[in-house]
């Protein structure tokens, strides 16, 4: 989920609100109240109206000829919109105040949008899929960052919760030819713990900053080895072997790359 | 799966809608993984804490495993027994986090 995405469903909802306006003004001329309400029409646009006159639905052309569908609530206002696009179907439901709150968009690309909305300029949650890059869920905080996303890239599922500065903060990743773990990254952007299996190989390891903390992985002769670390100096093994520290900023890269 | 004003969680609940296992985060204090037991006490977690990272692992007396770094900067690794350090890495006896507060400081 990136900023593109966010700018994407804006565009989005800002077209659906362009939709609903030159829709409705095209369209909701109100009907005359003596007019003879007939059971089928045949026409370029025509209105649903209740008992009382008050239109209740419509269907039309919008300004670039293509069909739209617009049901209002008993206020009149329009609170939904089912029509097309040049890049596909579209539909949106919208709020009392005119925010379009749930979008729903397929394009003919292929790729598809479902979005909740605060409103027009905050998504709440979207849900992504695109041609090639696969599916994504997203959720996003009051300030319109996503704070954790579930996807599924390339073939590799993933879910993540991220920090303030968009980096990551912890995951659980996965690659079926590697290997899947959890792991966290420090305030600095660090990977500094992981627990998982790797190459079917168990590995735990959670380090401060400074490379102090606790490792556990299997040695190149096969034999488990458990340590601590201070400083990026093993201060204790459990087999008595100082275990071979991995390459800090390589672990992940295996499974992610 | 929420976002709520400043944390994120990716959680799977018991029949109780009691949390069982739970990813949380909250920017500017950390990250972790969190098991609950079957009596709703959070018994284990892995993750890391203001940047320190930690692992304990309880049975509901506090008979486990505890893994941190102390105020001093070394780390320690211990096993305990109804809540007594039986056995430590280090020789010496690892501080052991106030139970129910180590959750607390990252959901609060």
């Amino acid at each position: 989920m990136k900023a593109i995405h966010i700018i994407a469903i804006i565009a989005i909802a800002f077209v659906a609100g362009m939709f609903g306006g030159a829709f409705s003004e095209r369209v909701f001329a109100n009907p005359k109240v003596d007019e003879k309400i007939p059971e089928q029409v045949t026409a370029h646009a025509f209105h649903l109206v209740d008992e009382n006159n008050q239109r209740r639905a419509s269907m039309g052309f919008s300004r670039d000829g293509h069909p739209l569908l617009c049901v209002n609530d008993q206020d009149g206002k329009p609170r939904g919109y089912l029509g097309s696009s040049k890049d596909g179907p579209l539909l949106a439901l919208v709020d009392k105040a005119g925010e379009s709150n749930i979008i729903l968009k397929a394009n003919d690309d292929g790729s598809s949008i479902m979005a909740l909305m605060k409103d027009a300029n905050h998504a709440r949650l979207m849900i992504k899929y695109k041609l090639g890059s696969g599916p994504a869920l997203g959720l996003y905080d009051d300030d319109n960052l996503v704070k954790a996303f579930m996807l599924v890239k390339q073939g590799n599922p993933s879910i993540n919760l991220l920090q303030g500065n968009q980096k990551p903060a912890i995951s659980l990743l996965s690659d079926p030819q590697k290997g899947a773990m959890l792991a966290a990254w420090n305030s600095q952007g660090q990977h500094r713990l992981s627990l998982g299996l790797m190459h079917d190989k168990p590995i735990l390891f959670a380090y401060n900053p400074d490379d102090t903390g606790l490792l556990f992985n299997t040695q190149r002769d096969g034999r488990p080895a458990l340590g601590l670390l201070s400083e990026g100096s093993v201060v204790w093994s459990a087999s008595g072997v100082a275990p071979q520290m991995p390459a800090m900023d390589g672990i992940l890269d295996q499974i992610l790359r | 799966m929420a976002v709520t004003k400043e944390k994120a969680y990716i959680g799977l609940a018991q029949n109780k809608q009691n949390p069982a296992i739970t990813l949380i985060s909250e920017p500017g204090k950390g990250a972790m993984l969190a098991a609950w037991n079957s009596q709703g006490q959070h018994r284990l977690s892995l993750g890391l804490m203001h940047d320190k990272p930690i692992l304990f692992a309880y049975n509901p007396d506090d008979t486990g495993l505890l893994f941190n770094t102390q105020r001093d900067g070394r780390p320690a690794l211990g096993l305990l027994s109804e809540g007594s350090v039986v056995w430590s890495a280090s020789g010496v006896a690892p501080e052991m986090p106030a139970m129910d507060g180590i959750l607390d400081q990252i959901m609060r």
